[in-house]
């Protein structure tokens, strides 16, 4: 029964296949957290011996330890800004259908069209112009022109989902508009406005073309310095930040995946 | 030869099972329907026939070919869906001609079969449509025709007419039974509509919980049920609790309607005492108006072998009206049963009415404590 | 019928209802126009002023002189032609991948199905540097890959995938894939099972399914993987400077010199509005023929 068999290797290939690509995709940041532990100071796979060594000199690192604090400030500012402007607009679009609604969302999307570079460059000599550049207020903005559109996509599925006839039986019953958005709506939101948040929260952290150009010496978030640490040579203290990092995307994905399922989570990003 | 053959199959899902070592056997050319309430796992049956369940037990023979384990591909039947899964990006000839493009027929000849098959199910000049601007019925028809295109040993289908309404049901019943005819192909329908079964099937197995309950001819099964669920599930019936009097060959029974009566069954295994259900077909009641019939006294006017009619009396309760019949509920003595009534009937009865019921022993089916039948 | 149902069937929202759509809004078009738009006009006009010696540009006037560099410079004809082939290379083999990771995570049960997605979010979201970092420890001539690959004997000498073309193009495709993955994967979830039974039924077998049903139903996702890819390759910047070597230059890296390391304001902003006009074209025509763009947007 040739059929079967040719079917069985079929198969097998492409699963061999998928899982190379899987392994392609996730091994590489395995092997980044591996070196973070690794003793020696030349990052090598595999590790020579387990240590923590590097963890603590990051933490006694003052460039590392404020990049991470600028890192954590930008985040939150651009999680802010992005969930108010998202949330905002996916409310509006709520029971817009055809061309108005086109419009709308395309121009939400169209800062994620234009290459981060170009926004960059942009941003610095416009922000010059009014002292702006290398400030904490520059890279909000501009990672939550990054931000909002997918904080605007979660909560627009978000929003979809719901089911607005309860609204609409509050309103009936005497609630105001802002009332029973509040105590009717945001609660049975609340796993989507979670899930943007953390969109948000983790996209401006990792965010790393326009703070590059955005950025100055006390501005500095992690990937930057990162980047500035990997041009000169393989540093294990940008394992370890990667480390950390990767540490914050695995929370992201799994509070997301606990509280949406993933293939919904998936779906919406 | 058979048409289909399903020999002991069983397929769990889990822990549960949904078939339970079914066996089946199905004439070549014959239209059977598979029966059953939801659950009852009629669809899984279809669904191991088709090869999109693998059985864990049994075999699946089509014609001459043993397919138990083959993928869908490759066996000679073919399936119309419950939602008829038409592909939305082809257009109606793309898609009946979908089936023998993959037997890697030219694109002349399948063009040619599929608008033969169209003009079959009354869908010539739909060719460029595209699924999304056809309605329920057509989509239906769609579905058949591109089932058919190739040409199968068995055809397939999974309650096909449910999402239909019920005048489109019922003039697509007529017109599957048209085509039926026509082509001739062995068919297997899935439906938990009795009546669409009555109306389709040539002969047809009633199904619950995983287990084939009764096969046979429509009209067998439901004068000659295996046992209650078949009843039950068939038309409608009055159940009457009725308790042993006296055991025995013809055994006596009380009933809470009043009056006792001989049943025409052996009465093995039934001692005195026992619940015994008594199933009344309202079209095998007989209602008069009035407390006394002439003829009958209020019990029983008992022939040898049970042959003589029982008599109960009691009131209407409510009449429902239902446009072309009426169903009237009545209470009769400690019972409630209901018959059917023409709407044109002469004699129209209302509630608070004097009635009295009539009907033969030998015409009642029995059940026991368990559910089986009493014969 | 709900009033919002209501609101859209009769297409004409009442005053009131305008009026907080418009509100609701504006904190959008503040956003998008505040910093983008604006700054991206301001850009437009800075590549219309004059290029000069002593830093930056000339103020308050108008001139080609940017454009006419682009026009003339050699290099910078090379540097668009060689960004547009690194845009294409990498948006073919993204969207091949894409489309073969997200069927089979479409494919794939429970457990395995979150596995292969959650790889992919966990890509996604994870900084350009880490996985740039990630490159360079596991393709450098050093590194795990050739390590492993000589040990077992594949290979005599290393493999060559980094500070080259090959790298430029392994680490652009570390960026864009995740996305991708997730933009065809998130067409293929509202793929109804019964089409593709269906198609089982009528004779087609796995291959063919795919084909006939599975690829077809995925066009606008891969539409939208192959945009993301190809506009994000165009303006490349981290992939190809890391890990490409001095002749994989893209227009990014071109614009980041010139206004960074050559105070050439105009001829920066000159380069930097093609490029976008570049990348907004392909947009347009990408949406043009792979049909309605709101199908992609909404």
């Amino acid at each position: 029964m040739s059929c079967l068999a040719e079917r069985r290797l079929r198969r097998w290939l492409f699963r061999a296949v998928v899982a190379a690509l899987f392994g392609l995709l996730v091994l590489p940041l395995a092997i980044v957290v591996s070196t973070a532990f690794d003793a020696s100071s030349v990052v090598t796979f595999p590790p020579t011996a387990l240590s923590t060594r590097w963890i603590g000199e990051l933490f006694r690192s003052p460039t590392w330890l404020r990049s991470l604090l600028n890192s954590l400030v930008v985040a939150s500012g651009t999680t802010l800004v992005s969930m108010v402007v998202g949330t905002t607009a996916a409310l509006a679009l709520q029971g817009y259908d055809g061309r108005f609604r086109t419009v709308v969302v395309g121009l939400a999307v169209l800062p994620l069209l234009v290459p981060g570079v170009i926004i960059g460059v942009t941003l610095l000599t416009f922000f010059s112009r009014f002292g702006l550049q290398q400030s904490y207020a520059a890279l909000v903005l501009a990672h939550s022109l990054w931000a909002t559109p997918l904080t605007f996509s979660v909560m627009q599925s978000a929003f979809a989902r719901f089911d607005w006839r309860l609204h609409e039986a509050a309103l009936d019953l005497g609630a105001s508009r802002v009332k029973a958005f509040r105590t009717v709506v945001v609660p049975e939101l609340r796993a989507g406005l979670a899930v943007a948040a953390l969109v948000g929260f983790i996209v401006s952290l990792q965010e790393f073309v326009m703070a590059l150009f955005l950025s100055g010496p006390d501005t500095r978030t992690v990937p930057v310095e990162a980047w500035n640490s990997l041009r000169q040579s393989l540093d294990p203290l940008v394992s370890v930040v990667s480390t950390i990092l990767l540490a914050a995307v695995v929370l992201l994905v799994v509070s997301a995946g606990a509280l949406v399922g993933l293939d919904r989570f998936a779906a919406e990003t | 030869m058979s048409g289909l053959e399903l020999d002991g199959v069983a397929v769990a899902y889990g822990d549960t099972t949904a078939v339970k070592d079914l066996s089946l056997s199905v004439e070549s050319g014959e239209l059977f329907c598979l029966l059953g309430p939801s659950g009852s796992g009629k669809s899984t049956v279809l669904r191991a026939i088709a090869g999109f369940e693998t059985p864990d037990r049994g075999r699946v023979t089509i014609g001459a070919d043993t397919v138990t384990g083959a993928p869908p591909y490759d066996r000679d039947c073919s399936m119309v869906f419950q939602d008829w899964a038409l592909f939305p990006q082809q257009t109606v000839l793309e898609n009946v001609a979908f089936g023998p493009k993959m037997d890697g027929v030219d694109r002349e000849t399948r063009e040619a079969r599929a608008r033969e098959m169209l003009e079959l199910v009354e869908m010539t000049g739909h060719e460029s449509d595209r699924p999304a601007e056809l309605s329920g019925g057509q989509k239906q028809r769609v579905a058949l025709a591109r089932s058919l295109a190739v040409d199968p040993e068995l055809l397939l289908l999974d309650e096909p007419l449910s999402n239909l309404d019920r005048k489109l049901r019922e003039t697509m019943q007529l017109e599957l039974k048209r085509i039926h005819d026509r082509v001739g192909t062995t068919m297997v329908y899935v439906t938990h509509d009795q009546d669409e079964a009555f109306t389709l099937a040539d002969r047809m197995a009633v199904m619950d919980e995983g287990r084939l309950v009764q096969v046979g001819v429509p009209e067998r099964v439901y004068d000659d049920p295996a046992d209650r669920f078949v009843e039950s599930f068939l038309g409608t019936t009055n159940f009457v609790a009725a308790t042993v009097e006296r055991a025995g060959d013809c055994p006596r029974l009380s009933t809470p309607m009043g009056p006792s009566f001989e049943a025409p069954i052996d009465g093995d295994g039934l001692a005195s005492g026992d619940d015994v259900t008594v199933s009344l077909r309202p079209e095998r009641l007989a209602v008069s108006a009035g407390s006394a019939p002439a003829a009958v006294d209020g019990g029983v006017s008992a022939r040898p072998g049970g042959s003589g009619r029982v008599a109960a009396t009691g009131a209407v309760v409510e009449t429902i009206h239902r446009g072309s019949d009426v169903r009237v509920r009545l209470s009769v003595g400690d019972a409630e049963l209901f018959v059917e009534q023409s709407a044109a009937a002469a004699v129209r009865l209302s509630p608070g009415d004097d009635v009295t019921v009539e009907f033969a022993p030998s015409d009642a089916t029995y059940f026991d404590a368990a559910g089986g039948r009493c014969r | 019928m709900s009033l919002s149902d209501a609101r859209s069937t009769l297409g004409v929202p009442s005053l009131s209802a305008r009026w907080r759509t418009v509100a609701l809004l504006l904190p959008l078009a503040a956003l998008n126009t505040g910093v983008f738009l604006v700054p991206m006009a301001y850009l437009l006009r800075l590549s219309f002023t004059a290029r000069t010696p002593q830093g930056a540009f000339v103020e308050g006037s108008l001139s080609l002189d940017g454009y006419r560099y682009v026009a003339e410079t050699p290099l910078v004809h090379d540097i668009f032609g060689f960004t547009l082939l690194f845009g294409v290379l990498v948006t073919a083999l993204a969207v091949v991948v894409s489309v073969l990771y997200a069927y089979a995570a479409w494919r794939a049960a429970g457990g395995w199905r979150a596995l292969l997605l959650g790889g992919a979010v966990l890509s996604l979201f994870t900084t350009i540097v880490v996985k740039l970092f990630a490159v360079v420890l596991v393709f450098s001539p050093r590194g795990v890959l050739n390590d492993a690959l000589t040990e077992l004997g594949v290979i005599a000498s290393p493999l060559l995938l980094i500070d080259n073309l090959a790298g430029a193009v392994i680490a652009q495709l570390y960026i864009v894939v995740p996305y991708g993955v997730l933009a065809v994967y998130a067409v293929l979830s509202t793929l109804d099972d019964r089409q593709v039974e269906a198609a089982l039924d009528l004779g087609a077998d796995r291959p063919r399914v795919f084909r006939e049903v599975v690829l077809p139903h995925a066009r606008p996702g891969i539409a939208v993987a192959g945009i993301i890819s190809f506009t994000w390759s165009v303006g490349a910047y981290p992939a190809p400077l890391l890990l490409g070597s001095g002749s994989e230059q893209t227009t990014a890296i071109l614009v980041s010199q010139l206004l960074l390391t050559d105070f050439d304001w105009p001829a920066a902003a000159a380069v930097a509005v093609v490029t976008v006009a570049v990348v907004l074209t392909t947009l347009v025509v990408g949406l043009r023929r792979f049909a309605s763009g709101g199908e992609l947007l909404g």
